[in-house]
């Protein structure tokens, strides 16, 4: 059991607070909750209070789980929240600008693997030792949020104790379904085997935990799982939204490993296969329909052998708007020719493209006299780091 | 005492200097560092050590670096250079050995990487005499990754390495020269994907090659590249070392072009180019017909002027 101190938290209201009636963007007012006790906002029991500023006061709320962490969510600004009980209790959630319309109370509970289970089984055929996570988030008029408007990156840490008996890389996310009262695997997600965290997006929250399969049996499934990577076969699948339509190419170490058309949706997936175990630098970027591409978007991964890495939630940024020329007199819009398009920075045998071919250009330059001055990128006379720092950060692959 | 005074105000406004400057000065200054590592403080003389050179880019996205490592070549010999799975993915100036005392690096991370401990390579030494031995880093850069090559505040961190006497022979058998060998690697290189381009840039509109492989475990070593004539067995053109970019002999682009890609474990990959205009098989039907067609009629020619045995 765990009390909790309260939270008071200086909020512009509209309404009055302090008359006794509770109203819009107060959660209470005074002996007003509107029905709501402790259980209603994520704890087990307890007595919920009011707070001078007609926000809940959970110091007297209860909960079963062991240990709770809150904090606020300023929708303006968004913030990275990270709760540490003990070092084998730790969950961080990163909530984007905007990913609510208001403020929110945000609360964390915690609770051990026996004990969850006991309530909700695990699937079977999956093992798991890591602490169960409940997000649970309030708005202003103390109603819970299950659902975001913007989704939130979540980290759950384990330790190697957890996992116990597991293949390390099959672990996954699961939330608990309160509608199908069965555990959910969540999809893209990445597991850092370094250090012993797992990263997923969400925008919808209930109890999350970590759970995977004893050794054989994740060979098996990704043996002969559909889509799986061959579990001898090292291999990273990136997921995520892109302008629909466009062509999202995937680099390694900056050299093109793949490209796909986002769906209609703008949805894609794509990844590569075959990789030696190591560190690598990999890079998502998008084309639009005139050609532009927007900005790189890295992906440093460390692949250990066998590995089978997802990383999913991605959201690639759009090429940046183009100047168009104004509106032209049908007569003459047939006679001007089409605007050209600007140049690419670093592109230096235009193709509109900088990629290995400009970098070799320029390397060959490199320390060299009387260099020509397109391939003089900063106009200083000579190819120097300065001229391929210019060139690899304005990278296409 | 009253001319103290002013010697006191003075005394103390120096001590208050003083201790402002030290307070600004003991403020942490966020600078990237490159510095150079061991696993070890000490060696025998005669065995051998690896040092890392690794950039801490203090919350900076950096996108490349160079400088040269410095080390005093009378006491320490390099031996080998690693720098695969370096933070660096294409170098201008590769680190390798050969300048006496100093290895020269220069290299690109397209994109940029942060880290506070990005490896950029490393370096097996033997100490050769005893002594203290500083391996440090001169004219060290780290650029940012912000479309302007703008330059990283950066400091460095040199490294020394005491390099004890060989034990006397007479107390203890002379240790056998300790092996240099490769890391264990029997994956070849990475599969790549060589371009030909044509380009004003850097030889006057002529076809050349660019390519460059991977290699997480031992390091690209080197590449080579053959060009085959179309419809002649590659076997008969010889391998030829290359750097990319390399200026292709066939400048019709009718040979098939291959590059071989050889880690320092001496595995290989061998990647080829898909010709631009090869030369049409019944071409080639109809040269070797000719051939054989002038063969025959030389080989006939030659027989008829034989002398014929007489019966």
């Amino acid at each position: 059991m765990a009390a909790q101190n309260a939270t008071v938290n200086a909020t512009a209201k509209s309404a009055v607070c302090g008359n006794g009636s509770k109203e819009g963007g107060e959660q209470c007012d005074m002996a007003d909750f509107d029905g709501v006790g402790c259980p209603g906002i994520g704890f087990d029991g307890g007595s919920l209070g009011c707070a001078p500023s007609c926000e809940y006061d959970v110091s007297a709320c209860v909960s079963d789980a062991g240990s709770v962490g809150q904090d606020v969510f300023q929708a303006g600004i968004g913030g990275a929240y990270t709760f540490t009980e003990t070092d084998d209790e730790r969950a961080s959630i990163t909530l984007p600008a905007n990913a609510f319309f208001q403020d929110l109370h945000l609360y964390l509970f915690s609770q051990s693997a026996a004990d969850t289970l006991l309530a909700k089984p695990a699937p079977s055929g999956l093992l798991t030792d890591a602490h169960a996570y409940d997000f649970s988030f309030v708005d202003q008029d103390g109603d819970r949020v299950d659902t975001l408007q913007r989704q939130a990156t979540l980290t759950l840490h384990y330790t190697d104790a957890e996992i116990q008996g597991i293949d390390e890389t099959s672990l996954r996310p699961y939330h608990w379904s309160a509608g199908l009262n069965a555990w959910q695997a969540v999809s893209g997600s990445v597991v850092d085997t370094a250090n012993n965290d797992v990263d997923f997006g969400a925008d919808t929250f209930s109890v999350y935990m970590l759970m995977g399969a004893p050794p054989a049996a994740a060979s098996s499934a990704a043996t002969h799982g559909g889509g799986a990577l061959p579990v001898s076969e090292a291999g990273v699948t990136f997921a995520g939204l892109a302008s629909p339509g466009s062509r999202v190419t995937l680099l390694k170490d900056g050299q093109v490993a793949a490209y796909i058309s986002a769906g209609p949706d703008g949805v894609f997936l794509l990844g590569v296969t075959g990789l030696s175990p190591g560190s690598y630098h990999f890079g998502l970027e998008m084309t639009d329909a005139g050609g532009f591409t927007g900005p790189l978007t890295m992906f440093p991964l460390t692949v250990a052998p066998g590995a089978r890495l997802r990383v999913g939630d991605i959201v690639l940024s759009a090429p940046p708007k183009q100047e168009t020329p104004p509106p032209m007199p049908p007569a003459a819009s047939k006679e001007r020719p089409s605007a050209p398009k600007p140049p690419v920075r670093g592109d230096l045998n235009g193709d509109r493209r900088v990629n290995l071919v400009d970098f070799s250009i320029a390397a060959y330059w490199h320390g060299r006299p009387a260099c020509p001055a397109a391939v003089d990128l900063n106009g200083d006379g000579k190819v120097t780091l300065t001229d391929l720092s210019i060139l690899a950060a304005h990278w296409t692959g | 005492m009253d001319i103290n005074v002013p010697h006191r105000r003075t005394a103390h406004a120096a001590v208050i200097g003083l201790l402002v400057l030290c307070s600004f000065s003991a403020l942490p200054v966020l600078a990237a560092e490159m510095s150079v590592g061991a696993s070890v403080g000490a060696v025998a003389s005669g065995e051998t050590f690896e040092a890392v050179v690794s950039l801490d880019t203090q919350g900076e996205t950096v996108n490349a670096a160079e400088g040269t490592l410095t080390y005093p070549q009378d006491m320490l010999e390099p031996l080998a250079i690693r720098d695969a799975d370096a933070s660096i993915d294409f170098w201008a100036v590769r680190p390798k050995i050969g300048v006496p005392g100093a290895i020269a690096f220069s290299g690109v991370a397209p994109g940029g990487f942060k880290s506070d401990e990005a490896r950029l390579f490393e370096v097996t030494f033997r100490a050769k005499q005893d002594g203290r031995a500083a391996i440090g880093l001169t004219g060290a850069e780290a650029l940012l990754n912000d479309g302007q090559g703008t330059a990283a505040a950066l400091s460095t961190r040199a490294f020394t390495i005491t390099v004890l006497p060989e034990p006397p022979q007479a107390l203890t058998p002379a240790p056998a020269p300790t092996p240099v060998t490769a890391p264990q690697d029997m994956t070849p290189p990475e599969a790549f994907m060589p371009t030909v381009v044509k380009n004003e840039q850097p030889y006057g509109n002529r076809w050349f090659l660019v390519f460059a492989a991977q290699d997480k475990q031992s390091g690209i070593d080197r590449y080579e590249v053959r060009e085959a004539p179309s419809g002649m067995p590659a076997a008969l053109s010889p391998w030829v070392a290359a750097e990319s970019p390399y200026l292709l002999r066939d400048q019709t682009r009718k040979s098939r072009v291959e590059v071989k890609a050889i880690d320092r474990s001496g595995n290989v990959r061998v990647a080829s180019v898909t010709t631009a205009a090869p030369e049409a098989w019944y071409v080639w039907l109809l040269i070797w017909l000719m051939a054989v067609t002038v063969f025959a009629v030389v080989d006939r020619r030659f027989l008829t002027r034989l002398p014929r045995k007489r019966r």
